[in-house]
């Protein structure tokens, strides 16, 4: 099976009774889940809390991995439901600290930084436009560069839907950029 | 020849899925609608790709671990009890449930009887009274009990309440004291009670 033999070797350990052998991948892929948690839902002040609930919920369901996908792919699939079930409360969070964060970001002075922030958000707001699924299979697949088959299984679909999501992502913020 | 590239094909060479066939190179050549089109998507996929994720702080990524361990050490006695039930036969699972309710349904209810409460209330002179009272009767229902020794014993201590306690603990600790109240009748039995009711110096109330 595709699971990499150290992750697998990892899993075998915890199931066994050996709780602290889950420290390592929490080591080795919080980075990785932060990078999606920040990627569905913008940074927030809860972004610990919400990556401690992934691997916990992980922890918890590790006996239920059958060890048809990587282990990554199985924890992507968990960071993605926590953050869509979270995602009311994490972006009203989410507007208030970026409503702060503007006032101190912002180079009124450096007319190019405004340009590239307006740019930059103009994208962020076109992401969040999206239809979910979209916004999943086009961050997923450019900004955690997962195959169509990695994604299909994150994302609990086939590999021509993620497709066909990815697609119609692209061309939704093709459209929505150029307003 | 096609006259125009689709957009998922061009979605699908902007981003690196795949490469043009000569035949696209051709098109994107002639028609310059899809060469547009496929600049933009071009574009769009460099933009996406550059665009920077939030960072998140040092400190918070270093509180994750340490959040995940106290969860997890919280959660693993519950786990260790609820992995234990998929283990359990059709049998055991169900002998394990006649536990539950006959500790839930008899014992539990029984160990919190009102008796027991009243007990629990009782002062020590009482408690003294009590256990004479529920002594002689066990005894004598279970014909061991030696009336003339218990007699004597609380007759030579009526007022002095650490010694009757002695002569109590005395019912128990030696059984061939009550072997001789095995022949006691009704009467007798009350004359007993008396007794002890005079001995111990407590009204008909405590009882």
């Amino acid at each position: 099976m595709p699971v990499e033999d150290t992750d697998l070797q990892i899993i075998e350990q915890v199931l066994a009774g050996d709780t602290d052998a889950f420290d390592s991948l929490v080591l080795k892929y919080q980075r990785q889940i932060g990078a999606v948690v920040v990627r569905m839902t913008g940074y927030h002040g809860d972004v610990a809390d919400t990556i401690q609930k992934i691997f916990v919920k992980a922890f918890t369901k590790l006996p239920t991995f059958k060890q048809r996908s990587t282990f990554k792919t199985w924890l992507y699939a968990i960071a993605i439901n926590t953050c869509r079930n979270d995602l009311r409360r994490i972006v009203k969070a989410r507007r208030e600290e970026e409503l702060d964060a503007r006032d101190f970001s912002v180079k009124p002075d450096v007319e190019q930084d405004i340009l590239e922030e307006q740019r930059r958000g103009k994208l962020r707001s076109a992401l969040k436009e999206l239809p979910p699924k979209q916004m999943e299979t086009v961050t997923l697949r450019i900004h955690q560069e997962l195959s169509f088959k990695e994604i299909a299984e994150v994302l609990d679909t086939s590999e021509n839907t993620a497709k066909v999501n990815f697609h119609h992502g692209m061309k939704r913020l093709s459209e929505l950029v150029k307003d | 020849m096609k006259t125009r590239i689709p957009e998922e094909r061009l979605i699908s060479i902007a981003t690196g899925e795949s490469e043009e066939t000569p035949d696209e190179l051709v098109i994107l050549n002639e028609d310059h609608a899809s060469r547009v089109r496929l600049d933009e998507f071009r574009a769009l996929f460099s933009d996406l790709r550059e665009l920077p994720a939030d960072e998140i702080p040092e400190t918070e990524m270093q509180s994750v671990l340490p959040g995940v361990r106290e969860a997890i050490s919280r959660r693993s006695w519950w786990q260790r009890w609820f992995a234990v039930l998929p283990t359990l036969t059709s049998r055991s699972w169900q002998a394990a449930s006649l536990a539950v309710v006959v500790f839930l349904f008899v014992i539990f209810p029984a160990a919190q009887s009102p008796d027991i409460h009243r007990l629990q209330s009782l002062d020590y002179d009482q408690t003294a009274y009590v256990g004479l009272e529920a002594s002689t009767s066990y005894y004598l229902s279970e014909e061991v009990l030696d009336t003339s020794t218990l007699l004597s014993s609380l007759a030579s201590d009526d007022d002095d309440l650490g010694e009757l306690d002695e002569s109590y603990t005395s019912l128990y600790a030696d059984g061939s004291l009550y072997a001789e109240i095995a022949s006691l009748g009704d009467e007798e039995l009350a004359l007993l009670t008396t007794e002890l009711h005079q001995s111990l110096g407590l009204d008909e109330r405590t009882q």
